[in-house]
């Protein structure tokens, strides 16, 4: 891509040195651990030149060059630490230190702070030079980042983090001269997506982490690393712990998939841990009330209620729900208790709504068992197009990759009713009607076939040809336009652009809280690529939550084992357990929440409600723990040891750094304990045990077929009565029910809201910050109005995450697998 | 061959001769040596005591003497003077210093708890030396004896109270800034803002 | 408004590094650059509110309040200070209870300080508008100010 990587030879310091061609000095430097002292300086971000701490000498040359933008020359004799060097960075830090307070007692930032080591290393005991120092009031009114302007040293590199790498640009210099600060447009207060990447970048004290103000000074911290529990990118987070309580987490340049990114969640929301709704003690439900019990207790009244229905009614009367926040061994541990103890396949997870759909359609189209996603999908391909889908929000640091490709000129074609984070920077933004990319994707295929634009044998050769070309050959661009709502030369333009592309890839997500796509929008999408021979990999699509991949792999589900062998005879669905009444007498629910996250709540609740027997093993007293009759108290992420494999299908070790919270037991223990009870051990004394085990799990790989799905599309039944469609989703600083228990999190929202358009507002007398009753044909509840450009007229957005506006009671479940969207009407609350 | 470098044989060590002289033999007659004992004793008998009678009587520290420990208040406000910037924690080579600081609803950074274990502390006074504000400081007081650990364990309150106690007269200030001379004058605080003021 | 906006935003839709002849459009049109016009176009565009607004308080052309109508610059170069330019600047402050860069409540005057208008030989140098007044006391710039008031 950039004509071939040259090789040079140079010397830095009397090492000799070999790098690719175009790689600046102190890039060259840092990789050869050679310490060129810096401060605007990020990998992430291009050149500055603005502290002029990076100053080298190089041999033959007059003056001195800034390491950081200055590329390394071939046969070029560099040194780094001269006497001159030394005065001129002496200096540069006695400037600097003119109009910086030395209020370092009170800053959070003194131990960590570059400008502090700096002048440590390099700086005068004194200064020269006497000025007028800042004092202008501390910005505190931002709930996660506190921002002190008189301790800001102008490096800019929160600025260009934030508009540069983030696409955000919420801050800039403003004014000039003395005045010239760091400030949000107007100089209002900070209110953007607080993602906290300033925060980190920032070099002294001038912007900080409100949650972690004044808590600890930086030395008396110890650091672990972990992997963020929130979503499948896995990223790691370093913890920051005094006495054994995490008071913030950073990333680190050097470490993980992340290189030091990470989203507002894995930096501000890790605190849920320390949630007041943390469960304490196995609890047994006592004349209709939970009252604490001993473990052993709570044990016993589980093995009797299980053995009870086990030996009356038979095994297959039990089922089980696994959580994809849970770790590896603790669902393999479900699993195996479900298979070996009470002997029934009645397993599954909420990945039956998003992930199982997908995988069933890469196995049906590609004939692979496991597709995982790369980090670095996105770079280096011509054109990148995504799907309804708000990939920014639901994994951030993945979403970042997308910004960076566009920025290194892929061509970024957005298909989405909203307006997403990439929406905005895309080139081109395609509004389309809720759940019909299915719609869009065989109108490509069809305008790929009138075109020629595919390898004729490649795709002829795939299986269920004739069918698939049978099915588009209705989807002219007319037809396409009429239905998805789009412009028809606007869809003509983005699909030439991608079929026309040599490097492309397709990217969508499918969750549970995703109600827009659905089995056929997946299977669509694999059509395509088959279609157009890029092969399986130019389909991305990323698993949900922190272990959704490796739930999967560990054989949650009714049909697979461990591994992706099928079962012969598979156990019941979670449509059959808790949407159908009187399939199964007890449950077992693993850290999952159905009574929020999934679609159709008065259903559960109807069905749950007539249990003989509930049982809830969750780190909080969830929405469904409240109607079980036996919670036990699970050890929470970071407070165990554990594995998670994310959505690039890498193992990640999830360490224990806390204690437990009271008497509750990480869940692999909880069940190993109950199979003990039951009479039944499965030989599993230790962890080391259990990982073993995990380990020797053989996984399938599939037989690798290449057929077309076809599946027609479904139009949804439109009423007059239901004027909206209503779309679910994940809000960008929330992820699913967990990130609410954070406090910081709902510092920034905690009151659920809707989306309206703005012409719809007026239509129908909404006001901006009102309340309305939201209505569709399974229930009714009131939220809060929030009138906005970001989707498009007739649909409305709403983020699934809080418990007292249920708005899942709304939505309906589909499972021939197309998109359940709902259709609501909104009336004003006078 | 084995050479042993230590003989364990007994050395027979003989004493000099003492030599005959006339003036010893007066001397072992007339007993001078116990009499002139005696007149040192007889003459102390008069003397004023040495010795104190140490409940009754008690001795004035030393300047720099290293007693317990106090932190100090602020003249204006009243309240402490630490900020909690963890210098002296970080210093103290017993570790027996331990600081919780919290943002108060003004954003200030205000000290929870300020704790001092007296039992592990090996009265260095580094703290003293490393704290930019003055604010923890050794008073003279030294008579702190307890039979329970918690009387030796120092709380913020507790410190405060030593603060008014020992050193809240003229003349323990005068003692501690001739002696420790703190560094507290050359910093101004305002708005929550400390800046070191250059009088160089 | 929103069809002002709409005719500016039709000139630049299509270029690139336009921040500056936007924000003079808006100075041109509003007098000012109001917070909702910046908003309006950064949504448009796509280009962060931030980077307007940091432009728009890096040159001096650009003003976030509503100017008056008549702007008066009193000239502080260094021949006008001699000239004790500063006692002019004061009188009109004090006269109209207004600071440097304010604009009185009923929106006529502005006061504003230039670093030098090139007239120093008649310093100091105070303009009313776009009329040059030279080597004038600040009781003569007053009664001027206040005649145009009546106007």
């Amino acid at each position: 891509m950039f004509g071939g990587c040259r090789m040079i030879n140079l010397t830095i310091d009397g090492k000799q040195i070999k790098i690719n061609k175009g790689v600046t000095i102190l890039k060259a430097a840092l990789d050869n651990d050679i310490y060129i002292p810096h401060l605007c300086w990020d990998h992430r971000l291009t050149p500055y030149g603005g502290c002029r701490l990076c100053m080298v000498e190089i041999k033959d040359q007059p003056r001195l060059f800034a390491a950081c933008s200055m590329p390394a020359g071939d046969g070029m004799v560099v040194y780094t630490d001269t006497e001159q060097l030394r005065k001129v960075r002496s200096t540069v830090v006695e400037l600097m230190l003119i109009h910086h307070p030395l209020d370092c007692p009170v800053c959070d930032k003194a131990g960590e702070c570059q400008l502090q080591i700096m002048s440590f290393k390099y700086g005068a005991n004194f200064s020269r030079f006497k000025g007028e120092r800042k004092n202008a009031p501390e910005d505190t009114g931002s709930p996660m980042i506190s921002r002190n302007t008189n301790r800001c040293v102008l490096c800019g590199k929160c600025v260009r983090v934030c508009g540069e790498h983030q696409g955000v640009g919420a801050i800039n210099f403003i004014g000039r001269g003395f005045e010239n600060v760091i400030s949000p447009a107007f100089e209002e207060t900070l209110d953007c997506e607080f993602c906290g990447q300033c925060v980190d970048a920032c070099p002294v004290g001038a912007l900080g982490s409100k949650p972690f103000k004044h808590r600890a000074r930086s030395w008396v911290l110890e650091s672990y690393d972990n992997i963020c529990p929130y979503c499948s990118v896995g990223c790691t987070v370093t913890l920051d712990l005094r006495e054994g309580e995490i008071l913030r987490s950073r990333g680190i340049s050097t470490k993980g998939i992340n290189k030091g990114d990470l989203c507002g969640k894995g930096r501000y929301g890790l605190d849920f841990i320390y949630s007041d709704a943390r469960l304490k003690t196995p609890m047994i439900r006592v004349d209709g009330q939970l009252k604490d019990v001993s473990w052993d207790e709570a044990l016993k009244y589980i093995a009797d209620g299980l053995i009870d229905i086990k030996n009356k009614k038979g095994a297959d009367r039990i089922g089980a729900i696994g959580s994809p926040r849970c770790t590896v061994e603790d669902n393999y541990m479900l699993q195996n208790f479900m298979r070996t103890v009470i002997g029934t396949n009645n397993i599954d997870s909420s990945a039956r709504f998003g992930f199982a759909v997908f995988n069933q359609a890469i196995e049906m189209a590609f004939g692979i068992k496991r597709l995982p996603i790369e980090m670095d999908a996105p770079l280096g391909k011509n054109v990148i197009l995504v799907f309804e889908s708000d990939v920014t929000s639901t994994h951030p640091v993945w979403g970042l990759k997308f910004l960076e490709a566009k920025q290194k000129g892929s061509k970024l074609i957005i298909v989405d009713s909203r307006e997403t984070k990439l929406a905005r920077h895309a080139h081109m933004w395609l509004k389309i009607k809720p759940g019909t990319t299915q719609v869009f994707i065989y109108g490509m295929i069809k305008l790929a076939y009138d075109e020629g634009l595919y390898i004729k044998e490649d795709a002829e050769k795939i299986e269920n040809f004739s069918k698939l070309i049978e099915l588009v050959q209705s989807y002219t661009p007319e037809l396409v336009a009429k239905i998805t709502t789009i412009d028809k030369d606007d869809f003509l333009a983005a699909a030439s652009l991608y079929l026309t592309s040599t490097s492309r890839i397709i990217t969508l997500t499918i969750a549970a809280a995703e109600n827009n796509k659905g089995f056929n929008t997946i299977a669509s999408a694999c059509d395509l690529t088959n279609f157009l021979g890029d092969g399986p990999k130019a389909l991305q699509s990323p698993a949900e939550y922190s272990n959704t991949f490796g739930l999967w792999q560990m054989g949650i589900a009714p049909n697979i084992k461990p591994g992706g062998e099928k079962v012969e005879k598979p156990g019941k669905t979670v449509y059959e357990m808790l949407y159908k009444k009187d399939e199964i007498d007890a449950l077992f629910l693993m850290g999952e929440d159905p009574l929020i996250t999934y679609p159709d709540l008065k259903t559960i609740e109807n069905v749950i409600s007539g249990l003989q027997l509930l049982i809830v093993q969750d780190i909080r007293l969830t929405e469904t723990a409240k109607l079980a009759h036996v919670v036990l108290p699970a050890s929470s992420w970071s407070e165990k040891d554990g594995t998670f494999i994310n959505s690039m299908g890498r193992s990640q070790t999830v360490r224990k750094v806390i204690m437990e919270k009271g008497e509750s037991l990480p869940d692999w223990q909880i069940l190993n304990k109950l199979s003990k009870v039951m009479g039944q051990s499965l030989g599993i004394d230790n962890l080391k045990k259990l990982q073993s085990e995990v380990d020797d799990i053989r996984i399938i790989a599939g037989d690798k077929r290449l057929r077309y799905i076809a599946a027609p599309y479904v139009e949804p039944p439109v009423t007059a009565e239901y004027p909206f469609i209503m779309v679910t989703g994940n809000s960008m600083q929330h992820s699913g029910t967990l990130s609410v228990m954070s406090k910081s999190l709902t510092h920034v929202f905690s009151d659920a809201f809707i989306q309206v358009n703005t012409e719809d507002a007026l239509k129908y007398g909404l006001v901006d910050g009102s309340y309305a009753t939201l209505e569709s044909i399974k229930g009714k509840t009131v939220i809060k109005i929030r009138v906005t450009d970001e989707v498009s007229p007739g649909v409305l957005f709403v983020p699934v995450h809080f418990k007292h506006v249920r708005v899942n009671e709304l939505t309906r479940i589909a499972e021939d697998g197309t998109a359940p969207l709902a259709l609501v009407k909104l009336t004003p609350i006078k | 061959m084995k050479k042993h470098l230590i003989s364990h044989e007994p050395k027979v060590v003989s004493l000099p001769d003492e030599k005959f002289s006339f003036k010893n033999l007066l001397k072992d007659i007339f007993l001078t040596e116990i009499i002139s004992g005696l007149g040192l004793t007889l003459s102390s008998l008069f003397k004023k005591p040495v010795t104190k009678q140490y409940p009754h009587e008690k001795k004035e520290a030393k300047q720099g003497f290293r007693g317990l420990h106090a932190l100090a208040r602020r003249p204006d406000t009243g309240l402490a003077k630490c900020v909690g910037c963890g210098l002296c924690a970080a210093i103290c080579p017993s570790k027996c210093i331990t600081i919780y600081t919290y943002e108060d609803v003004n954003h200030d950074k205000i000290v929870d708890r300020y704790e001092l274990d007296i039992l592990r502390c090996v009265f260095c006074s580094f703290c003293v030396e490393a704290c930019p504000y003055g604010a923890i400081v050794m008073t003279r007081h030294y008579e702190y004896a307890s039979y329970s650990k918690e009387a030796l364990f120092m709380t913020k309150e507790k410190l405060l109270k030593n603060w008014d106690d020992y050193m809240s007269d003229e003349d323990a200030l005068v003692y501690f800034k001739k002696y420790w001379g703190p560094r507290e004058e050359d910093f101004v605080g305002h708005e929550g803002q400390a800046v070191f003021r250059n009088n160089k | 408004m929103e069809s002002d906006l709409n005719k500016m935003l039709e000139h630049y839709y299509e270029m690139d590094g336009n921040i500056i002849s936007i924000l003079q459009d808006m100075e041109e049109t509003f007098g000012f650059i109001p917070e909702d016009a910046v908003n309006w176009f950064s949504h448009r565009l796509s280009i962060p509110a931030a980077r307007f607004f940091g432009t728009a308080t890096f040159y001096g052309q650009f003003h976030l309040t509503k100017q008056g109508k008549h702007i008066i610059k009193v000239c502080r170069g260094t021949a006008c200070h001699v000239k004790g330019s500063q006692k002019i600047s004061d009188d009109i402050q004090r006269e109209f209870s207004i600071g440097v860069g304010q604009t009185t409540k009923d929106e006529l005057f502005t006061l504003e300080h230039v670093a030098c208008v090139g007239a120093c030989s008649v310093a100091p140098v105070t303009l009313v508008g776009k009329e040059v007044n030279g080597k004038v006391k600040s009781s003569a710039i007053l009664k001027k100010i206040k005649q145009l008031r009546e106007v």
